[in-house]
């Protein structure tokens, strides 16, 4: 989005009398960006769903603390990358007292679950990509996929440009050897 | 000696028109773009030479493989506006998230008074439930069994415990910020453990 349209937009959100309208634009306008990103951590759809709504609403309820420090789309990648964690970590939880396995769950959604296309091999990169800690599965994904620039990623989750160029390399290394591993 | 603006304005000669425009550049680029651009490129670099020890994922590519329903995109924005809260919707004095703040507030003194409790000495009376704790592993078995409470039962009741502090655990920072940004401190605080406090940006 052009910076001048942004400021438009950040001046409508402010005014109460333009602030929805200007609010559904904000959603047109960033929806896919945060779906693909959130979706890449959540893995299936139905969960991408929940926490790309609690993301809008959460920006929403939030809007006018927002101060224009940082580009409206860092904002709302840190939001989202903050209910996606939360989602995450919730999750475990339960999965410890309810005796699930989260990879099991994952493998099912990447081959068998609805709405994922790809061949075999992207979806063993998925499935590499899973076997990394969340943070560095963050980073991997902001990075490769999104390919957002080291400033962007580390105004969204707070950590140094350094720790992200090691994050990413770390990251790069245990997705080769998974796939070379299980390269038939 | 003529200049180079000498030898263009000459070759200008027959288009009076653009002789008379003045030459400025009309493109423009983000603020900073400039500034950024070599780190930018370094960046890239230090990318490439890491894809190069990773020849099996270079091989695989960046193809999006996540689907969405038909319409997906279209009906969400209204989805979500629909559920936007309305407008000068007014707080009860002691509505539920505040009267859960003061619950978790109770729920702290409690902890404080019994932490208080248990570093003063004993009366007979806690002597006798402290002896408790000196039930063995079977015996506890047999009482719930009685009771005819099961493992499975006891694990439901603690997981939904864990479930309700979790909430409840959201609940307390979604009203600790609100009350924070009614006291207008957010800006002087570093609290930087809040959940909520990643929207100051």
């Amino acid at each position: 989005m052009a910076v001048i349209q942004e400021q438009e937009l950040l001046l409508q959100l402010k005014q109460e009398a333009t602030r929805k309208r200007a609010f559904d634009s904000l959603i047109r306008n960033y929806q896919q960006m945060l779906y693909y990103h959130i979706r890449r951590m959540v893995i299936s759809h139905e969960d991408a769903d929940d926490v790309l709504q609690n993301t809008l609403l959460k920006a929403w309820k939030n809007i006018e603390r927002f101060r224009g420090d940082s580009a409206l789309k860092t904002w709302l990648y840190r939001i989202a990358t903050n209910e996606s964690l939360t989602f995450l970590n919730k999750r475990k939880k339960m999965s410890q007292t309810a005796v699930e396995n989260i990879e099991n769950d994952m493998r099912h959604s990447l081959h068998g679950g609805s709405y994922v296309s790809g061949d075999e091999i992207e979806r063993k990169l998925q499935a590499a990509i899973g076997t990394l800690p969340d943070r560095q599965r963050l980073v991997f994904n902001m990075r490769y996929f999104d390919e957002m620039k080291y400033d962007e990623i580390s105004e969204a989750l707070e950590v140094s440009v350094g720790a992200l160029k090691a994050s990413f390399h770390h990251a790069v290394k245990k997705i080769e050897k998974y796939l070379e591993e299980t390269n038939d | 000696m003529m200049s180079h603006n000498d030898d263009l304005f000459e070759e200008l000669e027959g288009a009076p028109l653009l002789r008379s425009l003045k030459r400025k550049e009309v493109f423009k680029v983000p603020e900073g773009y400039f500034d950024q651009l070599s780190s930018d490129i370094q960046d890239k670099l230090d990318d490439e030479e890491v894809l190069m020890e990773a020849p099996l994922l270079q091989k695989i590519g960046k193809r999006n493989i996540w689907e969405v329903p038909a319409n997906y995109f279209a009906e969400l924005p209204g989805r979500v506006m629909a559920k936007l809260p309305v407008a000068g919707k007014v707080r009860p004095l002691f509505g539920r998230q505040r009267t859960r703040l003061f619950s978790a507030i109770a729920a702290g003194i409690a902890i404080l008074l019994l932490v208080w409790l248990g570093l003063r000495p004993s009366t007979p009376v806690e002597k006798e439930l402290a002896s408790l704790d000196n039930i063995s592993q079977e015996e506890l078995h047999e009482v719930l069994s009685d009771a005819g409470v099961d493992e499975y039962d006891l694990m439901a009741v603690l997981s939904e415990d864990e479930q309700l502090l979790d909430q409840m655990e959201n609940d307390i920072n979604d009203d600790l910020i609100q009350k924070l940004e009614e006291d207008e401190f957010i800006d002087e605080l570093e609290l930087g453990d809040l959940e909520d406090l990643i929207f100051d940006m």
